[in-house]
């Protein structure tokens, strides 16, 4: 049975001060259950990324309630904040950012000795994850020498490694190709969805939109839609 | 994460060799420029180290050793009958010419010690027989300069202010800063191998009677006499000290040693700083999955550490080297006293804590946010 993830109330972000301060959301309220692959669309500009960073918990909000799994995001401190990432949720980049002068299996450990692991223990547990996520062939690879599907099922790992309630995604298929994209959304959904988590994405691909459950569709900062994907419609 | 943090260094490996370079050739700059000052200044003081004596008395106008302002013998007498005073020998210090066999003539630097205990007069002896310093027209010099004196042996004459000396005896003794011989010989022989002036006597060698510290005789014989008393120690500072305020080597080697630290700290910051903007998307991304503030800012404080190390031990390496090979080939004046080793390495600190701080404070500020912009 899903529960509510992530539940904001009256979320507001501003950019900017005085005449050129933009407003870029307005006053959303959404709530985003556990269970599911839920997408984030809209063009660019409308506010995706401002709100799933505000999620994640790495940029302020001027005002409203953020509560990720019953923890209120908008009242921690700042290093309270990272504690709460640390434990709770990974991300994946449109960018991969991952570190060029490590290897694949360093990359993947950073977030387990983030966590206090040894390094031993977290290459261990990083080469069990590059096995599922069909990378470890590469695991001593630096990330130059890999293509992009291949940095980005990299980076899937490093954020999956921790095991996360939450799983942000900005834009992950955007620099593959279809087929390589909807491999690497197939795999998140599989992986990401076991243990009855929570996944969101942000997207203007449309050939992985049959891989999500909800779809939320923002412009000029405002919800204007949110809605269950039901797969005979795409 | 300590070990990620010297990996992402160590693997940088143009921007890592660019730092260690530059920390490492400030080292260099600062100990070996600071080497060469301290062995400069140990050179104008070689006639004070060479005569261990623990007490020096002299006219209150004296500024050094080189140039002595004369008083009467009476003086010697006076010094003697000073309580706890065990010995008081006289000592000349004056700056002759000499005339060689082939005709040429030499500025010497004349030095003329008790004819009995020998006070003040270096003891290793490289040729000859120092005792014979009191055999007639007996001179001893110096081994450092002898090619001046167109390399004279045990025998040979020469003349000083048209009196005929004979070396007895060659020492070995330290170099001293100016390339002029120093030639010994008694005291009252001293005396007339100089012009003719009513006041010969430059200094009074002064041992003080167990019991009594130098300083507590120098008060003693000061009271008693006016003349000034100094302590071995004292003197040997105020020789350097007069060099060090009346002459433009501390400024010359300390723009020098500036320049190295400027040089340093800016090619080190900058890389570092560079360094750090570089990775500041990655650290972002650190911070977005969970590392605190505290734990980048050690990460930085590593990887500059490891660097400050590093560029210290190579630039300290290269002036080991380098004071061990030159002076072999050339007459350069080389000391590094353990004082300056801990300066170049509170100064490697120094620059290693202002390259990482400017870093740490883009590091801190830094929103994790940025990881999502493209």
């Amino acid at each position: 049975m899903s529960e509510v993830a992530v539940h904001l109330v009256d979320v507001q972000k501003s950019f900017g001060e005085g005449e050129i301060r933009t407003q870029v959301l307005f006053d959303i309220t959404q709530d985003i259950c556990t269970g599911e692959l839920t997408l984030l669309v809209g063009p660019s500009g409308c506010g995706k990324t401002t709100l799933i960073s505000i999620i994640g918990g790495i940029l302020e909000a001027d005002c409203g309630e953020i509560n990720v799994f019953g923890s209120k995001v908008n009242l921690m401190s700042d290093d309270l904040k990272t504690e709460f990432r640390k434990n709770n949720i990974g991300y994946i980049f449109q960018q991969h950012n991952l570190i060029p002068t490590l290897t694949v299996l360093e990359n993947v450990s950073i977030p387990l000795i983030i966590q206090g692991y040894s390094t031993e223990e977290a290459e261990r547990l990083s080469l069990e994850m590059l096995e599922t996520v069909e990378i470890i062939s590469h695991a001593y690879y630096y990330p130059r020498d890999l293509s992009g599907g291949q940095q980005q099922r990299v980076a899937i790992a490093r954020s999956l490694i921790t095991k996360p309630r939450l799983v942000i995604c900005d834009e992950p298929t955007a620099s593959l190709d279809g087929k390589s994209g909807r491999r690497i959304v197939g795999m998140l959904k599989d992986i990401a969805l076991q243990q009855d988590k929570c996944v969101i994405v942000v997207t203007h691909d449309t050939r992985i939109f049959k891989f999500g459950d909800r779809m939320i569709k923002i412009e000029d900062g405002r919800i204007i839609t949110d809605k269950p994907i039901i797969r005979r419609d795409i | 994460m300590y070990k990620i943090a010297l990996k992402m260094l160590f693997r940088d490996k143009m921007k890592f060799i660019t730092l260690v370079a530059a920390l490492a050739f400030s080292t260099m700059l600062i100990t070996q420029q600071g080497s060469i000052f301290v062995g400069l200044l140990r050179l104008f003081s070689t006639p004070v180290r060479v005569t261990q004596v623990p007490v020096w008395v002299m006219d209150p106008a004296t500024k050094l050793i080189d140039v002595p302002s004369p008083m009467p013998d009476m003086y010697i007498t006076e010094v003697r009958s000073i309580d706890d005073v065990e010995w008081a020998e006289p000592f000349l210090v004056s700056r002759q010419r000499v005339r060689l066999k082939s005709g040429d003539m030499k500025y010497v630097q004349l030095q003329g010690v008790d004819a009995g205990s020998l006070v003040g007069l270096p003891q290793k002896v490289v040729a000859g027989n120092l005792f014979d310093i009191n055999l007639p027209d007996a001179v001893v010099i110096d081994n450092n300069e002898l090619d001046l004196l167109g390399n004279p042996k045990i025998g040979d004459t020469f003349e000083i202010n048209d009196r005929r000396a004979r070396v007895v005896a060659i020492v070995k003794m330290p170099r001293n800063a100016f390339s002029y011989p120093m030639i010994y010989t008694t005291y009252d022989r001293a005396k007339e191998y100089s012009p003719p002036e009513r006041n010969l006597l430059s200094f009074i060698l002064v041992q003080p009677n167990k019991g009594i510290t130098d300083q507590e005789l120098c008060d003693r014989i000061k009271k008693k006499t006016g003349l000034l008393a100094l302590t071995h120690k004292q003197f040997y500072w105020k020789t350097i000290s007069w060099y060090m305020e009346n002459t433009g080597i501390p400024v010359n080697f300390g723009i020098s040693v500036m320049l190295g630290i400027i040089v340093g700290a800016a090619i080190a910051s900058q890389t570092f700083y560079t360094f750090t903007l570089e990775n500041l998307r990655h650290l972002a991304t650190l911070k977005a999955i969970g590392a605190k503030n505290s734990t980048l800012t050690k990460m930085l404080f590593v990887q500059s550490g490891v660097v400050g190390m590093l560029g210290y031990g190579i630039g300290l390496g290269i002036t080991t080297v380098f004071g061990s090979t030159i002076p072999k080939f050339t007459v350069l004046a080389f000391y590094t006293p353990y004082q300056l080793l801990i300066l170049a390495f509170l100064v490697v600190v120094g620059l290693c804590i202002f390259s990482s701080l400017f870093s740490i404070r883009r590091v801190v500020k830094v929103e994790p946010a940025i990881v999502f912009r493209g």
